[in-house]
């Protein structure tokens, strides 16, 4: 089953074009939508999840016209929204065991194992009788991912998850998403690359509205090999390179020092050398590069 | 620094449209007060002119209040929560600005914005004063300080006082609820105020403790009249300046108490230690395999009530453990206990607590309902989207009705709860004042029908409007404003129909007697008609919810298209049938059935009636003689049948030949036949109808031949009085399942009625009508040949029969003379053995009598009924005291009792008076029957009887003429007869007590006086005037020239006046009987007492003593007394004083209570006189008319505490 997304298009009153015609086929697996702050990522994520109308597009997932359908997509849906908030005085356990019943769940000893495991899987079985107004950032982003498995979903969307959370917790958290994929769509939406290069198996930019590039992460990698060049410059000649160069990505360095990583085809000399390509290349070289090229 | 917050304050402010929002919002309610007439904000009466200072003051404070708590609460409540809101506060508080800087600068800043909001109600005033349709009759000259003197004194420091307490809410508790909840806070303190400021000695204390001005504004002007109310300006000083200060010093302490305990750190730090502390527990090996069960998603209507169930709970509990319910709930509860120390009182003596009369008090929580929904309609429906967690819910596989219907149903268990917790209140408070007689099925049928359909029905409401607004505060303002219009404005507006008004619908007055009659059928049929609107309300909520992250009006309307779905359809419809059906059947009842008339219609009519008619009201016609009727009545159906006769004589010195029959306006009764013959045999005589007005019910028979003089003539009648249905608005409460009680206005009467008349000056002219004097003229030769009962007769031979149901007693005027039981139906027999006026009462209820032979000195036994209703046993020994002492007091002293039964009916509380019939004397049960009287406690119920009892001579024998005056011949009379009485069996206290109560009714009456006020002998029904200015009159009267002088006077009047047809009594008549018993030197009372309006203002001014011997004590004492002239409208002159006067002194006894050391009249002429007066034990208190029997309208201060003398 795929989810399939044609000529989406979403224009704001005030005349902020967040979609300008997207179209994307997902397939079963981790798929990772990759793009910089306000570059649309949410928009679309609201509108798959049925919180948004699209001004114009359609959207099926298999046989369910997402857009009209939305009671049966919400049945096979799991959404761990961009922020959230919590019943304050609320256990997690109880919070769980209340949206399981709002999901369908009705038998009662099935929802408490649904609710046991979960809290296992997520690790919050320890604090699972702890008000969720006490949880850490970390401890309620796995709450949430908890929430949207609640129903066996065939539909998860995660929209930037990782945000704001500490390494370790990052980490552990990408642990628990990495199981998802097995047998349902699951969209990560993020801007942070490492999500995608650590968890999915396809993926697409989208940048202004706009799709910039689909694939596979790896593939993607791979067509940058020999491409990317690195160099460590002063801070007066940014300028410089800059003109001259494809510059995808700068940073700083100790001393008042540069590294830049420019595209080009072929050795452009001046004291670059070759570097081994990574997925942040290739979002940085959509991104910024200016590079439109499909992997 | 502090400049530069305060500007910042101000910048970010006047560059918010909500500061322009809420100016334009004070100014328009200001405007529309003063400039659209059917929108009234606290105005005064009649007299007083619409931009009268004081209507001014009253209407700011008001507005201070009720938009002023709102706007001042959205103003200063959120200058500090904004920096927590926008979460802003660490980059200020990391800044080199001190607390005290932050606080006051914020605060200045809010207050300066508040101020020029509050600017809009003074302006709004002013400018709509001016408006060019304003009538110029209601104006006073414009006067520019008249619209800010108010304002300085009142909106400036009610503004200070609410907004430094919304300031610390807001800053302390960084949440906007408890900002409202405070408001909520103050309003109680002044409903609490309001009520204790019933009580006479509580009035000081209410006026100091009201934060919010109100009470304060009437008691300090409780007492002036129209043209004080006209020209006066509240000054700073006495309770205003205290009140003021008492309130400026709490708003100082409580912005004192905000610098001390705000947190000016990093707050929210304490949240953030907890989550510290809940460190990871351990770093558990990633993503441990858990293989997870594959649950059962249900689907289907099972599945939905279990979501709707849980989720219905889940809200119950956050609202039921919020501290705004619990906060706004103790509040409520608090104000009812405080209440209930003093409800329900008549002259200080408390009515027992029965389970109505507190569930009435209860009511009093349901400005609490009102605030709950409000606020929790537009809480509940923003719930997850507060709380972040819409995201969440609008993804789950949940229909939109769903989660509404359990918002819904949680929030209908906390208002259970609710209701349930009043019951335990009431049930408490009555049991707190030892009362036990629970009525279990009383409180539930109030609570949880009447109370819990209104709450149902405003719910669903509260819900659409904040489904429908999307904006939390809109939508509270909307409620609020849709309150307003429904309860107030609509009436106004001509959509009076109680069709058109949402949940305008009670279950009627509970009397224990009818319980809740006939009421349940309307109210039952409103209730369906009104579900089923709310229930279209709460389709629409469903198909207009926001769900997602879409608030666009476009998407919005599509979405509601894939929403209607089928089970919304049948929803829809279901909602829609009930809807219509039922009100339908409603409009067939009230419009079709019975006769629909709105108020203007009502006016026209009238309006009609008059000019069309009004030229025959003086024409000659005959007078009753005798009625001879026959009435069955069929409680239970609300109907009754009558026939009979009158025999008409012709009376005048010309022959009639017309007759001007007048069947009653009162809705349902028809008059069948009517015919008319020769009273005696000679003759035939034929009739026709020459005119008639249907329309005003009014018929012209042509007689021939005519009606000579001394001839009679028999009116035959037949009549119905049937219920059909039930009507719109008030509904007939005289037949009744269980205590009917009509009189004779329902049966055809004669000539042109000008009771029908429009009594309004408003109105009046509306309809191009002459203004109308109240009365007529005392020296009216016309009016002086009515009595006070109508020109139809003059005194009449009276029989009736009637019958009624087995179970019940039907009772008229006159002696039994048969009671049989025949087809299931009981049958009375009545005939009066000597002519009385033509009043009678018929009534029928399930009574228990009461019997006594009473031997009255003077007249033989007197039979003496009490028929009351099961359970009201209370005061009936008191009532029977009462006739025996009244009947042998007026006998001895005014003329023999004319009869030889005299019965005390009870009638259900629809009307709580007592009226004196020949020898029978209706007696509502709301008084008198159930009044908890205790040992100092004013005799209510021995008051009334005696009253009643006084009306058998001052009415029954001695007949006054309908014109000015003529209340003062019966009413005035019977107070003073019941005081005399009452001075018998009590002591003096009691007497004083009720001369207070008196005496505060009477100033109170003039300052709402809506004409003018007259001189007690020229009084015009006003109630205030002869009855309250009245007691206090004749007891001075009394006081000065004896109750002896007094008795003789009525003795000798009594005997020439009594039982006279040929000219009725008028004041005049009376006053110069009072002359001949009262002294020349003492002949200027009569005209202080009865011919003129005259006050004093007597102050003691200084009071000291000194021992001068063991055992004998000098006081010296210095007085003041100014005495006046008012005219009608109160304005007052001066005018030498040449009076006698009590001086008093006050020792204390044993007990510790007030006595008498000295009390005489002393001749007091000028303004300043000083006393020296030996006493012969310690003197406590002394003063100039120390008992209030003169009128005074500042009665405390005549005593003053005596203080011993400096010896040097």
């Amino acid at each position: 089953m795929n989810l399939v997304i044609s000529n989406l298009t979403q224009t704001y009153p005030n005349g902020v074009q967040a979609l300008k015609g997207i179209n994307l086929t997902i397939p079963t697996g981790m798929y990772g939508l990759l793009g910089p702050n306000g570059a649309g990522k949410s928009t679309l994520m609201r509108i798959l999840a049925t919180l948004q109308e699209p001004g114009s597009g359609e959207v099926w997932l298999g046989e369910i016209n997402v857009l009209t359908q939305k009671d049966e997509v919400r049945k096979v849906l799991g959404y761990l929204p961009q922020e959230f908030g919590v019943y304050p005085k609320v256990s997690a356990e109880a919070l769980l065991d209340h949206l399981a019943v709002l999901k369908g769940v009705t038998l009662k000893g099935e929802r408490k194992d649904l609710v046991e495991q979960l809290l296992l899987k997520t690790n919050l079985y320890n604090d699972r009788k702890k008000k969720l107004g006490g949880y850490s950032g970390g401890m309620r982003q796995r709450f949430g991912i908890a929430q949207a498995l609640l129903s066996n979903p065939r539909l998860i969307i995660v929209d930037e998850p990782t945000a704001g959370l500490d390494p370790a917790e990052r980490n552990r958290f990408h642990n628990l998403l990495s199981e998802l994929g097995q047998n349902a769509i699951v969209i990560l939406s993020t801007h942070i690359v490492e999500d995608v290069t650590k968890l999915c198996t396809d993926m697409a930019i989208i940048n202004k509205g706009e799709i910039l590039m689909t694939g596979h992460p790896a593939e993607a990698v791979a067509s940058l090999s020999g491409k990317i060049w690195r160099v460590v410059i002063d801070r007066e000649e940014l300028e410089n390179f800059r003109n001259t160069y494809t510059v995808i990505s700068d940073q700083l360095m100790p001393a008042g020092k540069i590294q830049l990583d420019i595209y080009a085809n072929s050795d452009p000399g001046a004291g670059f050398r070759e570097v081994e390509p990574d997925l942040e290349h290739v979002y940085f070289s959509h991104i910024f590069g200016g590079i439109h090229q499909r992997a | 620094m502090f400049t530069e917050i305060l500007r910042f304050e101000l910048y970010y402010r006047f560059r918010r449209p909500a500061t322009y929002i809420y100016f334009g919002l004070m100014f328009l309610m200001a405007f529309g007060a003063i400039a659209w007439e059917n929108l009234t904000v606290g105005g005064g009466t009649g007299l007083v002119k619409e931009n009268a200072p004081t209507v001014l003051s009253y209407g700011m404070v008001i507005l201070c209040a009720i938009p002023g708590f709102f706007v001042c609460s959205a103003i200063m409540g959120v200058p500090v929560l904004r920096d927590f809101d926008h979460l802003t506060f660490p980059m200020i508080f990391t800044s080199p600005i001190s607390k005290g800087e932050y606080l006051t600068g914020r605060f200045a800043g809010s207050m300066l914005t508040t101020l020029f909001v509050f600017l809009g109600i003074p302006l709004g005033y002013m400018i709509g004063s001016l408006m060019p349709w304003l009538d110029d009759d209601k104006m006073l000259p414009f006067h520019l300080w008249h619209f800010f003197q108010p304002f300085f004194l009142f909106v400036i420091p009610n503004v200070l006082i609410s907004g430094s307490l919304f300031f610390m809410g807001g800053a302390l508790s960084k949440r906007l609820l408890f900002v409202f909840v405070q408001g909520v806070g103050l309003l109680t303190f002044y409903m609490v105020g309001a009520n204790i400021s019933q009580e006479l000695g509580s009035r000081t204390i209410a006026a100091l403790l009201d934060p919010v001005g109100l009470n304060l504004l009437e008691i300090s002007s409780q007492y002036w009249t129209v043209a004080e109310q006209n020209t006066q300006l509240y000054s700073l000083t006495g309770l205003v300046l205290w009140n003021r200060i008492i309130w400026l010093a709490i708003a100082g302490i409580t912005f004192i108490l905000t610098y001390r305990f705000f947190n000016y750190k990093i707050a929210g730090s304490k949240k953030r230690k907890s989550a510290e502390k809940s460190t990871e527990p351990e770093l558990l090996p990633v993503s441990r395999s858990i293989s997870m069960v594959r649950p059962t998603i249900t689907e289907g209507f099972s599945t939905h009530l279990s979501r709707i169930l849980s989720l219905s709970k889940l809200y119950f509990a956050e609202i039921v453990y919020s501290i705004p319910f619990i906060a706004i709930t103790l509040m409520g509860i608090l104000l009812l206990i405080i209440n209930s120390f003093e409800f329900n009182t008549m002259y200080g003596t408390d009515i027992y607590p029965t389970t109505y009369s507190v569930l009435e008090l209860l009511s009093e929580f349901n400005l609490f309902f009102v605030i709950l929904i409000v606020f929790y309609s537009g809480e509940l429906i923003w719930r997850e989207r507060d709380l972040k967690m819409d995201q969440i819910y609008d993804t789950l596989p949940v229909p939109n009705f769903v989660g509404l219907s359990a918002k819904f149903l949680g929030f209908m268990y906390v208002n259970l709860v609710l209701l349930t917790v009043l019951l335990v209140t009431g049930i408490l408070i009555q049991a707190g004042k030892g009362y036990y007689h629970f009525e279990l099925p009383v409180y539930l049928s109030d609570l949880y029908t009447d109370k819990f359909i209104f709450i149902l029905l405003f719910s669903l409401l509260g819900f659409f409007i904040q489904v429908v607004a999307n904006q939390k505060y809109l939508g509270h303002s909307l409620i609020i404003l849709f309150f307003m219009f429904v309860f107030f404005l609509f009436p106004e507006m001509g959509l009076e129909h109680i069709m058109f008004r949402f949940g305008a619908m009670d279950l009627g007055t509970y009397s224990d007697m009818n319980n809740y009659g006939h009421y349940v059928s309307p109210f039952s049929w409103l209730s369906v008609y009104w579900i089923g609107f709310a229930l279209l309300l709460f389709a629409l909520s469903v198909l207009f919810a926001i769900r997602g992250t879409d608030a666009v009006l476009k998407t919005r309307l599509k979405l509601a298209r894939f929403r209607f779905s089928r089970p919304v359809i049948v929803f829809t419809i279901v909602a829609l049938f009930t809807f219509s059906a039922s009100g339908c059947y409603i409009y067939y009842n009230t419009n079709v059935l019975n006769e629909y008339k709105n108020s203007d219609d009502m006016k026209k009519l009238r309006a009609g009636y008059e000019k069309t008619l009004k030229k025959y009201q003086d024409i000659p016609q005959p007078r009753i003689v005798e009625t001879k009727l026959n009435v069955d009545i069929f409680p239970y159906q609300r109907n009754f049948d009558v026939k009979g006769f009158y025999i008409l004589k012709n009376k005048n010195e010309t022959p009639v030949s017309h007759i001007h029959i007048q069947h009653t306006h009162e809705r349902g009764m028809k008059i069948k036949t009517l015919t008319f013959a020769r009273a005696d045999t000679a003759g035939t005589v034929q009739t026709v109808v020459s005119e008639s007005w249907p329309e005003y019910k009014y018929f012209i028979y042509e007689l021939n031949p005519p009606l000579a003089p001394g001839d009679s003539l028999r009116m035959d009648f037949e009549g119905e009085f049937r219920t059909t249905g039930f009507v719109e608005g008030e509904s007939n409460t005289n037949i009744v399942y269980n205590g009917t009680f009509f009189n004779n206005t329902y049966f055809p009467s004669l000539g042109y009625n000008d009771e029908f008349e429009m009594q309004e000056d408003k109105d009046r002219e509306e309809e191009g009508l002459p203004e109308k004097e109240r009365m007529r003229d005392r020296k009216d030769p016309i009016g002086q040949k009515i009595n006070l009962v109508g020109d139809d007769a003059d005194h009449i031979r009276f029989e009736i029969e009637i019958s009624t149901t087995e179970d019940q007693i039907a009772l008229a005027p006159g002696y039994l003379q048969k009671e049989w039981t025949e087809d299931g139906r009981r049958h009375f027999h009545y005939k009066m053995d000597a002519p009385m006026f033509n009043f009678y009462s018929i009534l029928s209820a399930r009574y228990e009598v009461q019997r006594e032979v009473f031997d009255l000195p003077g007249v033989g036994p007197v039979n003496l009924e009490i028929y009351y209703h099961k359970g009201h046993e209370y005061n009936l020994d008191r009532m029977m005291e009462g006739m025996k002492h009244s009947l042998t007091y007026y006998t001895q002293h005014f003329s023999p009792y004319q009869f030889r039964q005299m019965r005390i009916l009870e009638f259900p509380r629809y009307a709580t008076f007592a009226q004196s019939y020949a020898n029978t004397v209706p007696f509502s049960e709301g008084i008198g029957f159930i009044m908890d009287i205790k040992e100092d406690d004013v005799d209510m119920a021995y008051y009334v009887t005696a009253h009643e009892m006084a009306h058998q001579w001052w009415g029954h024998q001695v007949t006054e003429a309908q014109v000015k005056g003529n209340a003062m011949l019966s009413e005035t009379m019977s107070q003073y007869s019941a005081l005399m009485v009452m001075k018998e069996k009590y002591p003096p206290e009691m007497m004083q007590k009720f001369l207070q109560h008196e005496l505060d009714r009477y100033l109170r009456g003039r300052s709402a006086e809506t004409k003018k006020e007259m001189p007690l002998e020229l009084v015009e029904a006003q109630g205030y005037i002869h009855y309250r200015k009245g007691s206090l009159v004749m007891y001075a009267l009394q006081d000065y020239i004896s109750e002896d002088s007094v008795n003789a006077a009525l003795h000798r009047y009594v005997n020439d006046w009594a039982w006279r047809e040929d000219r009725y009594v008028t004041s005049d008549i009376l006053l110069d009987y009072f002359r001949q018993v009262t002294p020349d030197s003492l002949r200027y009372i009569i005209t202080d007492l009865f011919e003129t309006i005259t006050l004093f203002e007597n102050q003691a001014k200084t009071a000291t003593y000194e021992e001068i011997s063991a055992g004998e004590y000098k006081v010296s004492l210095d007085v003041e007394t100014i005495k006046y002239r008012a005219d009608s409208l109160g304005n007052e002159t001066e005018i030498p004083v040449n009076d006698l006067m009590d001086i008093g002194v006050f020792g204390k006894t044993d007990k510790g209570k007030d006595t008498l050391l000295y009390l005489q009249k002393h001749r007091i002429t000028g303004k300043q006189n000083h006393f020296e007066i030996k006493v012969g034990s310690k003197p406590v208190k002394a003063g100039i008319d120390p008992i209030n029997k003169l009128i005074d309208r500042n009665p405390k201060d005549n005593v003053k505490t005596t203080e011993q003398k400096e010896t040097i």
